[in-house]
């Protein structure tokens, strides 16, 4: 069990680091590339990166986004990414794999806040998932990856938070396996689901503010012209 | 040949026969080969998240309940079709699958769904990632549009101001544009016992004037403000003969006819040696040109106003004078989106209302916040919406009017003017519409003389 975990936390770690490295830099320079692209064509280029950026800033910590209709799912979901982000950076045993690995390390978080936000999250999660199933109307526009990709999310965090905890009847071991496990298959899914959305938001918005400049030149179509169908060939 | 009748929910120029999804997916493949749209539809295809935050934002979604119009669905439609038949991966599925069925019926929800959407804008102010759903009904719509899926009345209003003798969306003669335009000089005689002039294809003046045409049928005291404010101020003005029409249903339908419809307006500005474009109570016509002209126009960009801008720009200049004497009731102010959401005219309309306007009561939502009045998109000019304007679209809208207790509310929009007098009618509000020159064409001070 030990090797596997060894292995865990070694090779197959660095792998995974590696393709959510490559896979991430494949999704930033195709996103690059194509916004150079629109605004190479663009007939108007003029773009409002300045306010495309502004906003992608104040979304970057949405505090002040979370009133409105929907303050509880906005705060929770705050929440979860806030956790999300800063614990697997600032936990002391991530640190400490960073520091056996490539000889450099970094202020940790202290055990108990590092718990705290790990909760945190789990409990956010299970919140977000509920959320989504309990309502017809938002179960009516989720498919199995938005609740395979929560639920991918609460199992890395609560199988790693199970192992520390000494009241836990569940084998420390067997829990570190599958943290270990969750959590490559976790880095992985990043640049090749939706989880994508995580690197490519500082993009997002810029991206849209070019998008509003189409191509110039001659007309696309005759005005007369619609599609034949294929009956009217027949 | 037999045509199957589909269930549209408008009648159109000429209905697709079967076979619709190839045609869809043969215009579709062109459109994404002419145009930059590709790079956006693989961007929302990876980020969106439907978390559904925007739903709670949309009035449509508000006042149906129906998960159809939850904006995130609305976009899924057309992004779903584009992964399907325009992603490797979408192809290979396909191919094991089969696809083209989906896709007939995918066609039947965009053509009702698309058509409901106002293009407002307000979901994507909510979107954490910023994800433009009016884009993707835009594109939807061209789409659909070159299939023949269009609404007649926004697919015949346009070929009538590109083709049509009288270069208009209503098809009103020049003759007869010209008679209204003494008439309305003769109105202001009566009114103001002063001469104002409608000048028509003065050369080197300073602003060609383009009105959405239904103007100068229906709205006769707000362009007989504005005559009176560009009188008062001296500035030198023209409306253009050959197109006179600021209306340009491109916007909410098709790249194509955008452009077209802007070259033709170009062409009138270069003839007549104008300097800059002032644009009269309308939002969606600001809005195309400000955003489009460099878009369709090589050459040098003639400058875009509002007239509620330079209006406001007079008062603040002392230019002209409202006597703030004259309306005594309550007045609320509509948004047009076109003009609001993205910060453009927000202040200016307020600087104008507190200039003259004792009692002004801002709505729940107002500014770049503020709610559809139900009626955009060109969504007011399909007569068949009007049951799904009325008693979904416009809901909200007839809410807010109620709850600010005014008598009069403004909306310097034709298409909103058109919308808030309907709703007004089919809720039996307590309050008329006005345009904002309307209330500045009963206030203003007129000193001159020639």
């Amino acid at each position: 069990m030990h090797d596997i975990l060894d292995f865990l936390t070694g090779p197959a770690a660095r792998f995974s680091l590696a393709l959510l490295a490559l896979g991430s830099a494949r999704l930033l320079i195709l996103t690059a590339a194509d916004i150079i692209s629109i605004v190479r064509h663009a007939g108007n280029k003029k773009i409002e990166y300045g306010e495309a950026l502004a906003s992608t800033l104040s979304w970057t910590a949405p505090v002040g986004h979370i009133a409105g209709t929907r303050p509880v799912f906005s705060a929770v979901s705050f929440l979860f990414h806030l956790g999300l982000i800063i614990t697997p950076l600032f936990l002391l045993e991530h640190v400490m794999l960073w520091e056996r690995g490539t000889g450099y390390g970094w202020t940790a978080l202290p055990g108990g806040v590092a718990d705290g936000l790990t909760l945190l999250v789990i409990l956010a999660g299970i919140f977000l998932v509920t959320y989504r199933a309990a309502d017809r109307r938002r179960r009516f526009i989720s498919g199995p990856s938005h609740y395979i990709l929560t639920g991918l999310v609460v199992t890395v965090f609560a199988s790693g938070f199970l192992a520390h905890q000494p009241w836990s009847p569940l084998a420390r071991t067997t829990m570190m396996v599958i943290h270990a496990l969750a959590g490559n298959v976790l880095l992985i899914a990043i640049p090749f689901t939706r989880l994508s959305h995580a690197i490519l938001f500082p993009l997002a918005r810029i991206a849209t503010a070019t998008a509003w400049h189409f191509r110039g030149g001659p007309p696309q179509s005759s005005f007369s012209e619609t599609r034949e169908t294929e009956a009217d060939r027949q | 040949m037999t045509v199957e009748k589909k269930p549209y929910p408008f009648t159109m120029e000429r209905p697709p026969a079967e076979g619709r999804a190839a045609a869809f997916l043969s215009a579709f493949s062109d459109i994404l080969r002419a145009s930059s749209y590709r790079p956006i539809l693989d961007l929302y295809s990876r980020i969106t998240l439907h978390c559904s935050r925007c739903s709670t934002e949309c009035m449509l979604f508000e006042a149906s309940g129906d998960p159809a119009d939850n904006p995130c669905y609305r976009s899924s439609i057309l992004l779903r079709i584009y992964r399907r038949h325009f992603t490797p991966r979408g192809r290979l599925l396909t191919k094991l699958t089969g696809g083209i069925a989906r896709t007939e019926r995918d066609i039947d929800e965009m053509t009702e769904s698309y058509y409901h959407c106002t293009a407002c804008g307000r979901c994507t102010r909510y979107c954490p990632f910023g994800i433009d759903h009016r884009l993707v009904v835009r594109l939807g719509r061209y789409v659909l549009s070159e299939t023949g899926i269009v609404p007649k009345n926004l697919s015949a209003s346009t070929r009538e101001q590109l083709e049509g003798p009288a270069r208009n969306t209503s098809g009103l003669p020049l003759k007869v544009l010209r008679d209204n335009l003494s008439f309305l000089e003769e109105e202001i005689r009566e009114i103001k016992g002063v001469s104002v002039r409608f000048p028509v294809d003065v050369m080197d003046a300073e602003y060609v004037f383009f009105a959405p045409v239904s103007d100068y049928i229906m709205e006769a005291e707000t362009l007989m403000g504005i005559a009176c404010v560009l009188h008062e101020a001296g500035v030198s003005w023209t409306i253009a003969s050959g197109d006179f029409d600021a209306i340009n249903y491109g916007l909410f339908y098709s790249d194509a006819r955008l452009g077209d419809i802007l070259r033709s307006m170009v062409r009138e500005v270069r003839r007549l040696k104008g300097r800059k474009i002032l644009v009269g109570e309308c939002g969606h016509a600001y809005r195309s040109m400000r955003d489009f002209l460099s878009t369709y126009d090589s050459g040098e960009a003639i400058p875009v106003e509002h007239v509620l801008e330079l209006t406001s720009r007079l008062i603040e200049e002392k230019r002209i004078e409202l006597d703030p004497a004259v309306i005594s009731e309550r007045v609320t102010y509509h948004d047009p989106c076109n003009i609001a959401r993205s910060g453009w005219i927000v202040d200016q309309p307020r600087a104008i209302i507190r200039s003259f306007i004792r009692d002004f009561a801002e709505m729940d939502h107002a500014g770049i916040d503020n709610y559809c009045c139900g009626g955009g998109g060109g969504t007011v000019a399909v007569g068949e919406l009007k049951q799904y304007r009325m008693e979904v679209a416009g809901r909200r809208k007839a809410e807010q009017l109620r709850k600010t207790g005014a008598g009069t509310v403004i909306a310097p929009c034709a298409n909103c003017k058109k919308q808030i007098r309907e709703l007004i009618a089919h809720y039996r509000l307590p309050l008329n519409l006005a345009g904002m020159h309307d209330l500045i064409f009963s206030a203003i001070k007129i000193k001159r003389t020639e």
